[in-house]
């Protein structure tokens, strides 16, 4: 067995804050070798973050007062030996430059905006060897281009950062990080906020550099498929402290902490969710045939039209529970707004609950917000920061002419219904946990006893073992109240787990339509397989 | 960027001709002239007959018509005091004005930039806390004060400069730092604003991961990226420099353009303020077209995208 | 988070709090000037003029502040004058701010056409140079206090119609706004429940910012002579005055200049810790 490259013991991070000490690393032991890759996992507070920023001291800001603490003993022992808890600035620079790499989660913003590319990967090459020649330093940065495999690698050496897409900035990050074969590469969630596709495209990335360069991996991910797929070894933590540590092939066979057992089991595929059981002859309540929309360009650009949805088609049966999945500018949620009648489709005819919804006359108007009813992805913006929770979940009631102690019966009720204590009544949004906000959200979507509910990627933005519960308390209320649900989402899991069917959208248009089992199990077009397979696997455990 | 400066453009077209409505207004409201030329008494038939000689019997549009056509042909009319042409009272003194405008911004600009983003590097020392005292204090006091506040210490109490008129260069000292004072404050408060905003950003973090030093980090990322907002601060605050520029030679008594327009102002000059309003509206418009220009030159995302 | 100030944290709330009172003891004396001024402000003695204040030689405690060039008792006339000046600006201030609230609702809630128009009217005044507007409606209006509300007025509402606007915008555009729509509730409620609530508080800051500007405005005004005439008694105007006795008697102008800065500087005080508690605010 070789030398680790790195090994820390007894880590500790402490940050002074306004509200006082928090102690983010409580005691960890690690050692990484040469090559492999360890996973760390967690939900979001556990450390994880804090720990990897710690090792190459970058968790301070230049030019800011120092808060951080960092007891324990963090040491480099290839490509030279160097202790880094508590080194001098010149050493950690000569460590980033020349030893360690690493890339962090929003790859736009991590580029200097004002900056071309080229020169971004240039500095870091000098960085590393101040001496080398302009020209090989040319070199370096052409053949790091060709290998993150970025297109027309020439014009995006000159190009300014906003002009590369999400994934490509992703790539230029990795190329800043790689371009100086660091041992070892700290990679802080990078791929989180990526697409499905994109994600897996920049995992092989990865994988193939580390292949090539002989390079370890510290992986640090909030998502349990992709750990899967791609670590080694796996570090689960939480609270700041290791759980549970070992081969991931075997933590994830056989967890032997509760916790780790409690996050494995909350995958969305690991729960058995019936999608709801209709009658087979219900009649449909969404029928939407050949609907095309577009952003009109606006007054100084008419010819700057951005086409959203072309002639897409969806039907959706009375009490089914109606997936919509595709990545970012699919064009889902323009669907979903134009399923509300938010917007007005160029083309096309949308009938739901019997109207047409962009179109309503004022006297239907009342009637269709009663039926159909909304809740949205970010609930700390889906709730009015001034109101009370009980305020704002009787909103619905109070539109429709119930009012006062009635409503706050009823808002009683509803609270109940979606599991949450009543005294969370007279709390503000901010002072409860995204997941009960998102409940305070279902709740109010449910007050006025709605047909059709459109939910519009409900659980995004939630921790793993709340989406878990969320995804629950979906299922539950479906079988209570018969509610007709659909859900938008560009998570497969999520979706598979919830939903009878499933319609595919790519860049506008449908790309297949079915039972979930059969459109995610045999899928028909090329597209839909390409993003089955590029779904971490263990996530379809 | 053609689409950005087509509209600033078009813009600042319609300011101008707004203010030579305004200006052609203000001219037309404040009254004939003759009452001023025959204080002692005027028939109406007689005043009648000069209206129709100076064609002020004609419609309003015909009149602004002419108005228009007298200014191309570089005719502004007379002051009512002096009958001195008003571009030549003007232009006598528009040097002494853009010389101290000029300065001042000069010494802003140069003294500004560097306290603001030291201030924000070196957050903690007292330098720095001493710089943005000052800025805090001159960002407060309005520029008639700060005058006679240095007319007070440097000319009376040192007697070291001189506090009135323009004759020398140690004229210009006095006034050029009264004006530029508040302008260094405002750049410099915001300079830091920007730069801590700067530090803030994730890019910061990854230079840092390059192995940069400090030092190669606050140069290359930080105060690059504070830079373009500062650019429309400069662009306020220049037109700000206009109006205090009115105070400074009122305090210290400099043959600028601004006693000009004051005593206007009381004498019911209009033929002089209409073209001050004009002049001073013209410089504004202009400032603000070449920061946009900078402001697109320096910013890639502007430049790019049109 | 950057912090705009150079105060250190630990005293943020005692310096908003201290400033503050001082502010309002101030404003006070102005308002009790006609009980507690010990002279007439306008009352000459020509026996008593350019007195030194107290603490100087030659000063009496009959003038605290000393005298003028014709024997008017500078305590007395800085009373006044900060009567005045708080006066003008307050109503000024109070008038653009209607007229700038009540354009940028209609901007932000009436539609894109609407909006447009009103954005370039803005626009177009944003440029127009202030001073030399209110130096023509001075010309043309006269000295008249009501003219100087007026035009102070005129000159400031476009950044509050900015303002408001942007925020109804921004707040439209909000979650729990088009949840509100998707509850089935209309515009008028929405602007009532949702929108005007979360206006008030920004809309406070921006005036408590912008009164300071308005003051000096005034004051600068009075300082070249076109502001306040006598006999009212204003604070720049006194400065003004006093400019040609400047060697002899420094405190004609001195005292006032005094009283002034220290009004911007509590301001100031108060301005940057309002501005850093919203910060903190919307940081959450």
């Amino acid at each position: 067995m070789a030398d680790p490259i790195l090994s820390a013991r007894d880590v500790h991070v402490r940050f002074a804050t306004n509200g006082g000490e928090v102690h983010a690393v409580r005691g960890i032991d690690l050692d990484l070798f040469p090559g492999e890759t360890v996973a760390i996992v967690g939900e979001s507070g556990a450390g994880k973050s804090a720990f990897a920023k710690a090792i190459l001291h970058l968790h301070q800001l230049p030019f800011t007062p120092n808060r951080t603490q960092i007891s324990g003993s963090i040491t480099l022992h290839a490509p030279f030996q160097a202790r880094l808890s508590d080194a001098a600035p010149d050493v950690i620079r000569k460590v980033r430059a020349r030893a360690v790499g690493m890339i962090f989660q929003d790859a736009l913003s991590a580029l200097n905006p004002v900056q071309r590319i080229g020169p971004q990967i240039d500095e870091a090459v000098r960085q590393a060897d101040p001496n080398a020649r302009a020209a090989d330093i040319d070199v370096q940065v052409r053949k790091i281009a060709a290998a993150i495999g970025l297109p027309s690698p020439e014009e995006k050496l000159n190009a300014y950062p906003h002009m590369l897409s999400g994934g490509q900035c992703q790539r230029v990050v990795i190329a800043i990080a790689a371009v100086r074969h660091p041992v070892a590469l700290l990679a802080d969630e990078p791929t989180t906020a990526l697409d499905v596709t994109v994600q897996a495209q920049i995992l092989k990335l990865l994988k193939s550099l580390q292949e090539v360069r002989g390079m370890a991996m510290l992986f640090i991910s909030h998502d349990l498929g992709v750990v899967a797929d791609i670590a080694d070894r796996v570090v689960v933590m939480r609270a700041g402290e290791v759980v549970e540590t070992g081969a991931t092939g075997a933590v994830f066979a056989r967890p032997e902490h509760p916790y780790t057992r409690s996050l494995l089991a909350s995958r969305p595929s690991a729960r058995a969710r019936n999608a709801a059981s209709a009658p087979e002859e219900a009649a449909p309540i969404i029928r939407a045939k050949d609907v095309s929309f577009s952003y009109a360009g606006g007054l100084f650009r008419p010819e700057r039209v951005v086409p959203v949805l072309d002639t897409v088609s969806l039907t959706v049966a009375h009490g089914r529970t109606h997936g919509i999945v595709g990545e970012s500018g699919s064009g889902k949620s323009t669907l979903g707004r134009l399923l509300l009648g938010f917007l007005t489709p160029d083309a096309g005819q949308i009938e739901v609950a019997g109207v047409t919804p962009h179109s309503i006359r004022a006297g239907e108007a009342r009637a269709f917000r009663r039926n159909v009813q909304v809740v949205y992805q970010d609930s700390a913006t889906a709730l009015n920061p001034r109101m009370t929770l009980g305020r704002a979940a009787a909103e619905g009631l109070e539109i429709h002419g119930v009012a006062g102690t009635e409503a706050r019966r009823e808002v009683g009720r509803l609270f109940d219904l979606v599991r949450l204590p009543t005294e969370l009544m007279d709390r503000f949004p901010h002072e409860v946990s995204g997941g009960q906000r998102q409940r305070v959200c279902i709740a109010r979507a449910l007050a006025t006893k709605p047909k059709l509910l459109i939910a519009d990627e409900p659980v995004t933005a939630l921790d793993v073992s709340v989406q878990a519960r969320i995804l629950d308390l979906f299922a539950e209320l479906q079988a209570e109240l018969g509610l007709t649900m659909v859900f938008i989402s560009h998570d497969l899991g999520v979706v598979r787990a919830l939903c009878g069917e499933v319609t595919v959208i790519q860049r506008g248009r449908v790309v297949e339509a079915g039972p979930t089992e059969r459109v995610f199990g045999q899928p028909q077009s090329a597209y839909t397989r390409t993003l089955v397979s590029s779904v971490p696997r263990q996530a379809w455990a | 960027m053609i689409r950005f400066m087509a509209f600033r453009i078009a813009r600042a077209v319609i300011t101008m001709f707004l203010v030579l409505v305004i200006a052609f207004v203000t001219l037309r409201l404040s009254g004939t002239p003759f009452e001023f030329m025959y204080p002692e008494g005027i028939t109406a038939e007689h005043l009648a007959a000069l209206e129709a000689k100076y064609g002020l019997d004609r419609p309003w549009i015909e009149q602004f018509w002419t108005y228009l056509s007298d200014m191309a042909q570089g005719n502004f009319g007379r002051s009512l005091y002096t009958s001195v042409r008003v571009w030549v009272m003007f232009a006598d003194r528009m040097p002494a004005t853009l010389a101290v405008g000029g300065l001042a911004l000069l010494l802003a600009i140069m003294a500004g930039i560097p306290l603001g983003a030291c201030a924000a590097l070196y957050r903690a020392s007292p330098g720095a806390r001493a710089g943005m005292g000052f800025a805090f204090l001159g960002y407060a006091i309005p520029h008639f004060v700060i005058g006679i506040g240095l007319i007070l210490f440097f000319g009376y109490y040192l007697r070291a400069l001189p506090t009135t008129g323009l004759t020398t260069p140690q004229h210009y000292i006095l006034p050029v730092v009264t004006l530029a004072i508040p302008m260094i404050a405002a750049i410099a408060r915001f300079m830091r604003a920007a730069m801590l905003d700067a530090i803030g950003h994730a890019y910061v973090n990854t230079a840092a991961s390059k192995g940069l030093t400090d030092g190669q980090v606050a140069r290359g990322h930080i105060f690059r990226n504070a830079l373009i907002p500062l650019i429309t601060v400069l662009g306020l605050e220049i037109a700000g420099l206009l109006n205090g520029s009115i105070f400074v030679e009122a305090v210290f008594s400099l043959p600028g353009v601004g006693r000009v327009l004051v005593d206007a102002v009381e004498g019911r000059d209009f033929p002089v303020l209409q073209f001050g309003l004009i002049a001073y509206a013209l410089i504004v418009v202009l400032v603000n077209l070449l920061i946009d220009l900078a402001y697109v030159i320096a910013d890639p995302r502007i430049r790019l995208e049109g | 988070m950057a912090d705009a100030t150079f105060v250190p944290a630990r005293i943020r709330l005692d310096t908003l709090s201290l400033s503050s009172a001082g502010l309002l003891l101030i404003i006070a004396l102005g308002i009790a000037a006609p009980l507690i001024a010990p002279h007439d402000p306008n009352a000459t003695n020509l026996l008593a003029r350019s007195q030194p204040p107290v603490w100087m030689e030659g000063g009496t405690w009959a003038h605290m502040f000393g005298t003028d060039n014709i024997g008017r008792d500078l305590l007395s006339r800085c009373l006044y004058g900060i009567r005045t000046s708080f006066g003008i600006a307050t109503l000024g201030l109070i008038f653009s701010a209607v007229l700038g609230v009540a354009l940028g609702l209609i901007s932000g809630l009436g539609g894109t056409w609407v909006d447009r128009i009103m954005m370039t009217i803005t626009d177009v005044f944003i440029t127009l140079p202030n001073l030399l507007l209110l130096l023509c409606g001075i010309a043309l209006l006269g000295t008249d206090v009501w003219v100087l509300v007026l035009m102070i007025g005129l000159i400031r509402w476009e950044a509050y119609a900015r303002l408001v606007r942007g925020q109804v915008l921004a707040l439209r555009a909000e979650g729990y706004v088009e949840a509100s729509r998707a509850l089935g509730g209309s515009t008028f409620r929405i602007a009532v429940r949702h929108i005007l609530p979360n206006l008030a508080s920004p809309l406070v800051v921006i005036l408590t910012l912008s009164f300071p500007g308005v003051l000096l405005m005034e004051a600068g005004l009075s300082f070249l002579g076109v502001g306040v005439q006598p006999p009212t008694s204003s604070l720049g105007r006194m400065i003004g005055d006093g400019r040609d006795y400047l060697i002899n008697a420094w405190w004609i102008s001195g005292i006032p200049s005094i009283v002034i800065v220290t009004i911007t500087l509590l301001f100031q005080l108060i301005g940057d810790a309002l501005r850093d508690r919203i910060d903190v605010l919307t940081d959450g």
